[in-house]
């Protein structure tokens, strides 16, 4: 059944018509046999009737036959007759005709025939008997005539009807029996074809119900890949528009990439150029970071000296603003020198005015001595602002040495970063170098290949015209297609499918 | 230097002058010092002596105004912050280590001070009264107010008065 399956529909077809076409030619044997059949029975019957009616008619004869003889024998005279004599021998010659016409049918049934052989020759010696007979009585031997008569003639008539009757009777239990045969034959011949007529009838509807129902799922299909074949037709043509577009636009940028190409050839020559100006001027550079090299060299001793100085001013300056301190505290001290003898002065003047008008002279003294202190301590007070900007200035100094001193490292390590710098300049340079020689090679071999792509752009440009031509085609054809669509769809709805 | 002598020599005539004139019109002289940033003047013969002090001993039970006592040449004076008896608010930073003995012969104590300013005799010319919104409590111990900005201090009041003086 699987096997069945997995054939093509055409193929299940043409076996359901060819199951059909055997079916019906079988029928068609089955029927012509029996039909034969049928026929040969009926011939058969007809052969037997017609061999008992012979046989019947043969004994009427023979019955007629002796009859006239007899009639002869009793009236002699009747002889004379002629037209007598034409009935006898014209029933001698009927009967002579119909042995032979019997011994003729009778040769499909050998039994009958060995007796139909007897009764012919018994019929034979009958004739000969009369003829002998006739023959006395016309001498007018009338004695031996009847002799004749009573002892051969009678005896043989009796075997002559006896042996009819035998055959005859045989042939209708024969025929009794075929009938009966053919009744039978008959019943099963009709239910034969009434068995086989129902089971094609079966077979030729059951193929075509189920050649129908393959024909609904068929044009089901059908159906649903037109409505897809319409869709998909339509998809395409709007795709096939889009790549017509974008083949245009591939056409465009063809051109404008040629164009392009042409640019970047003309760059690649000047990029050329300048990749051997680059190494000329590279080699220079090499020589350049040669020189600074020993210059940085230079440097770093020189700034190594003032790093010395620095330290020198450093420690100078710091000695100084000991010494400033030193001076602060002696300053202080004359302050309080000064303030004590303000006071001293002002226990003076009020002593002395206590003293009255011997005091008075003490009084100036003690002013006096009051303004010097005074003075005195403005003096230090001045001392004391000097002081304050010394110091001042000696701790900007000390910062300024502390930053001269650490820009000086810093001077330090940036020359000798600069020294590294340029090391890695001078290295980098020569690779520039050999980076540019690279690129003057490269260059060149980006020109030859630019002369290369101008040809290939070319073919691209060809190409791509061919496709818009070819796209335009595949339009067309999407085109038919979404017509074809169409028209099995109007075939579908037009057949009803 | 030339300017202060010249100042000294100008002082040193006007002084012999204030002698002369003192004999007519009976001149005062008055010892001007500085208490944080107020200046008092006070006649000098209050005035027994002037001294520097380095640290007071503080007296629990006091006024606010007394600062503490302190030990001068073998005797225990005490001593009053007088910007605080006269309620003027203090201001800035002071030293306060200068210390005014004012005595009327029985009564003696200090007063603190920042500054010894000098001796001056020409104040009293200047002297004006007490505006009178003034509290009236320490009108007693105030004298007048300068031209030039300083309080003149009755040195009576303050030798015997019961508001300054405690037993």
């Amino acid at each position: 059944m699987e096997n069945f399956l997995k054939f093509k529909t055409r193929g299940k077809m043409i076996i359901g018509f060819a199951v059909i076409v055997v079916a019906t030619i079988l029928f068609s044997i089955i029927s012509y046999t029996n039909h034969n059949r049928m026929n040969r029975v009926i011939i058969e019957n007809a052969l037997l009737d017609t061999l008992a009616y012979e046989l019947t008619g043969l004994r009427a004869d023979e019955n007629r036959l002796r009859a006239l003889s007899l009639e002869a024998l009793f009236y002699p005279e009747r002889l004379n007759d002629k037209l007598f004599q034409q009935n006898i021998d014209l029933k001698q010659r009927d009967i002579l005709q119909k042995t032979k016409g019997l011994d003729s049918l009778l040769t499909s049934y050998p039994e009958q025939k060995l007796l139909m052989s007897d009764l012919t020759k018994d019929v034979k010696r009958y004739v000969e008997n009369r003829d002998l007979m006739i023959s006395f009585l016309l001498d007018g031997k009338e004695q031996e005539a009847k002799k004749v008569v009573n002892t051969e003639q009678d005896i043989l008539y009796e075997q002559i009807r006896e042996k009819s009757i035998i055959i005859e009777t045989q042939l209708l239990e024969m025929k009794a029996k075929t009938e009966a045969l053919s009744v039978k034959a008959e019943r099963v011949v009709v239910f034969q074809l009434l068995l086989l007529g129902s089971m094609l009838v079966l077979l030729v509807l059951t193929i075509a119900i189920w050649t129908l129902r393959i024909v609904r799922k068929i044009t089901a299909e059908i159906r649903s890949g037109v409505e897809i074949l319409g869709t998909a037709s339509s998809d395409i043509l709007s795709a096939v528009t889009e790549i017509s577009a974008g083949a245009a636009e591939t056409a465009t940028a063809v051109t404008e990439t040629t164009t392009t190409i042409e640019e970047v050839r003309q760059t690649a020559m000047v990029s050329n150029q300048k990749a051997q100006s680059l190494m000329e001027s590279s080699q220079k550079a090499s020589d350049s970071a040669d020189k600074g090299r020993d210059s940085v060299k230079k440097l770093i001793s020189a700034i190594q000296h003032i790093d010395n100085q620095m330290k020198l001013i450093s420690e100078t300056v710091v000695k100084l603003s000991e010494q400033n301190r030193t001076i602060a505290e002696i300053t202080s001290t004359v302050a309080d020198i000064a303030d004590q003898s303000n006071l001293l002065a002002v226990n003076a003047a009020i002593e002395a005015a206590k003293a009255g008008e011997h005091g008075r002279g003490f009084t100036i003294v003690a002013q006096e001595i009051r303004s010097l202190a005074d003075q005195s301590k403005k003096a230090t007070q001045q001392v004391k602002e000097i002081l304050n900007e010394i110091n001042k200035s000696v701790n900007s100094t000390v910062g300024v040495t502390d930053q001269g001193a650490k820009s000086v490292e810093e001077g330090i390590h940036r020359v000798k970063e600069s020294g590294e710098v340029i090391d890695i300049l001078a290295d980098n340079v020569e690779d520039a170098v050999e980076a540019a020689i690279q690129i003057s090679s490269s260059t060149r071999q980006q020109m030859a290949g630019m002369d290369q792509i101008v040809p290939a752009m070319e073919n691209i440009k060809r190409a791509s015209e061919q496709n818009v031509t070819g796209i335009n085609h595949t339009q067309d054809t999407a085109q038919q297609i979404h017509l074809l669509g169409r028209n099995l769809k109007t075939i579908l709805i037009k057949y009803n499918l | 230097m030339n300017k202060s002598k010249a100042i000294l020599k100008s002082r040193a005539k006007s002084n012999a002058l204030i002698i002369d004139k003192q004999i007519d019109k009976a001149k005062l002289r008055f010892l001007v010092f500085r208490v944080v940033k107020e200046i008092y003047a006070i006649e000098q013969k209050w005035v027994k002596e002037v001294v520097k002090v380095r640290g007071f001993t503080e007296i629990p039970g006091t006024p606010d105004f007394v600062i503490g006592v302190a030990n001068i040449r073998g005797a225990i004076y005490s001593a009053i912050n007088i910007n605080r008896f006269l309620s003027s608010k203090e201001y800035g930073l002071s030293e306060l280590d200068k210390v005014l003995i004012v005595s009327n012969g029985v009564t003696e104590y200090g007063i603190v001070a920042d500054e010894i300013i000098g001796f001056s005799d020409t104040l009293a010319e200047s002297i004006s009264e007490m505006p009178d919104n003034f509290n009236d409590i320490y009108r007693e111990f105030i004298e007048g107010i300068c031209k030039n900005g300083a309080l003149i201090l009755n040195g009576r009041a303050l030798t015997d008065n019961k508001k300054i003086i405690i037993d």
